[in-house]
């Protein structure tokens, strides 16, 4: 079998990957969050001011 | 000789059945991407047939001048809850569908990073549209104001109010745990190797879809929120009365309404940018264009929204920026139908169902969006508005860009879904009946719109009859023949040929194809080689 049949080294070890994946999760939930919240202050401060 | 992933795969396939949870278990408590997948494909399946039953039934009091079948209000609720059920029942959840199906076996990874929240974000779904239907059944019955949901009339709605704006929070939740989980996937569960400008097109107009999906839903929720407090609390965020603006709510809602039409494209880009080349048999014309194309697609829809409400007042110099900003989009559009086409110029093509159906959305899409650059110049708006050439317009856009290419996608992939092809005769059937009477459905709505008929009316004058009840026709016909889509797959899975091989079409390309068929239950256990990837990669 050619050597370019091989599979590529093992990618990187689960703790790294969990880890990597906890804080996309984090920061995306946040931005998701800070539009959320973001925009009705936003609007309380348009309706207020 | 040292196991490859690929034989690695196969045994997986033999031993299949003693990987997979068996009876309701599997399908409640579900993690796997491809049965969540399939849930989602079925769940839209059912609210594709849920919000086509309520066309036919606009079409049914429309082939005729006068009130013959529904009154007013309920052809009012008719129309509002096809354009929610269509939109968020039917395209999105699809687009999730394809997306949990076809994500991880296009970029090596075993399954989605987040496969609990996969679970739930499917399951809020049939909740949110068991209350949103259930909403027929209260008094005051179901909501009528339009899914664009403008105060103030949609907060003199009774007990269905606080329904529809519950159901949409459900539906933004799911869409945006969705999305979520599709960037952090992308982000970090791809095969080493699979670099960002090697992932196949599907899998890049997904991400910059979930990005919008992250940006616009929560406004949404938002702005939904704050009609709830307006109707239930006192506030006056939109109430002129207590010094609040009407208005205002327009330009939340398009700010998320606008992105929001190219989530629902934005994937069938993908799909097409997948089919396409493997019928050219051709790799793609451009693929780096067409990555920057669609981002920039992304980016242009955040600053065009107001060219939804050209006619509430706005300032000149708003009209102005909004009507160029605007055309602009018809540049990275443009781009993508030259490559499309490019892609095909000189290639050996084929022309089986998924390939049809594509071709149909090139063809299609493009004279959406030609009417689309009418709509954008503001002095012909002041017609256009609020009349049926927007309906022709937007369901040019939305039937062929998203309907269609999620036909197209099914037809494509269905063969790796089941290890089985589909009848290809009736596939043709079923496209034909489509793109005609898709044409004599919506064209004549053209006409209407250009005459002057104001949509969202059941009843118009005289001089519109005719071409109503082409319309009509249109709408029996192409309504009946997506019966067969249903019936085309069931019948594929039940006794479909076995697919030989690992490719169902002999110009596919990418990391699915790698795969046996069916795709077996836990895919990509070992990660791909580079010769695999590279194999996809052949842009």
């Amino acid at each position: 079998m050619a050597s370019s049949e091989q599979p590529l080294p093992a990618r990187q070890d689960d703790a790294g990957r969990r880890k990597r994946v906890r804080r996309t999760t984090l920061v995306v939930t946040f931005v998701v969050l800070a539009f959320y919240f973001g925009f009705i202050a936003m609007m309380l401060y348009r309706a207020t001011h | 000789m040292a196991e490859t992933p690929h034989t690695e795969a196969h045994a997986h396939a033999e031993h299949d059945h003693d990987h997979k949870p068996h009876g309701w278990r599997r399908w409640v408590f579900a993690t796997n991407h491809k049965d969540i997948g399939t849930m989602y494909l079925v769940f839209s399946c059912i609210m594709f047939f849920t919000g086509g039953a309520f066309a036919m039934m606009i079409r049914a009091e429309l082939f005729k001048p006068g009130l013959q079948i529904v009154d007013a209000g309920v052809f009012n609720s008719l129309t509002t809850m096809h354009g929610l059920v269509m939109i968020f029942g039917a395209i999105m959840p699809a687009w999730v569908g394809l997306a949990n199906w076809m994500i991880p076996i296009q970029i090596g990874a075993p399954d989605m990073a987040l496969p609990r929240l996969n679970n739930l974000s499917f399951w809020i779904l049939p909740f949110a549209f068991v209350l949103l239907l259930s909403s027929w059944l209260v008094p005051g019955s179901a909501p009528a104001g339009g899914w664009t949901m403008y105060p103030p009339l949609t907060l003199q709605f009774g007990a269905s109010f606080p329904m529809l704006i519950f159901a949409i929070h459900m539906m933004g939740i799911s869409s945006i745990l969705g999305a979520i989980n599709v960037i952090v996937t992308i982000m970090n569960l791809r095969a080493p190797g699979m670099t960002l400008l090697r992932m196949p097109l599907f899998v890049w107009t997904w991400l910059i879809t979930s990005f919008l999906l992250v940006a616009v839903m929560p406004v949404l929720a938002g702005a939904v929120t704050m009609l709830l407090t307006d109707h239930f609390f006192g506030t006056s965020f939109f109430n002129a009365a207590g010094g609040g603006d009407p208005v205002m709510f327009q330009h939340i809602f398009w700010f998320f309404g606008h992105p929001e039409v190219y989530i629902m494209i934005l994937p069938g880009f993908g799909v097409v940018s997948e089919i396409i080349p493997a019928f050219s048999r051709k790799p793609l014309f451009g693929y780096e264009a067409m990555v920057y194309a669609t981002a920039s697609i992304a980016f242009l829809s955040f600053i065009v929204w107001a060219h939804h409400m050209f006619t509430v007042g706005l300032p000149t110099s708003a009209l102005l920026f909004f009507m160029f900003a605007t055309m602009l989009i018809a540049v990275p559009t443009g781009v993508k139908v030259f490559n499309w086409t490019a892609t095909m110029w000189r290639g050996s093509l084929t022309f089986e169902p998924p390939m049809l159906f594509a071709l149909a959305f090139l063809f299609l899409f493009t004279i959406g969006g030609f009417s689309g650059l009418m709509l954008a110049m503001v002095p012909a708006d002041f017609q256009y508005q609020d009349t049926y050439f927007v309906v022709a317009h937007f369901h040019y856009v939305l039937v062929s860009g998203s309907a269609f290419a999620i036909i197209a996608g099914v037809y494509y992939w269905l063969p790796k879904w089941v290890g089985r092809m589909y009848d290809m005769t009736l596939a043709k059937w079923h496209f034909w009946l489509s793109a005609i009477f898709f044409n004599v459905l919506f064209f004549p709505q053209h006409f209407l719109g250009l005459a002057g008929m104001p949509r969202r009316i059941p009843d118009y004058a005289v001089q519109f009859a005719d071409w109503n009840m082409v319309s009509s026709i249109g709408g029996f016909v192409f309504g009946l023949s997506q019966l067969l889509f249903p019936y085309i797959i069931w019948k594929c899975v039940r006794s479909g040929q076995r697919v030989e091989g690992t490719r169902a079409w002999d110009g596919a390309r990418g990391l699915e194809w790698e795969l046996p068929s069916p795709a077996p239950y836990h895919s990509w256990t070992i990660p791909p080689t580079e010769a695999m990837i590279a194999r996809g990669a052949e842009h």
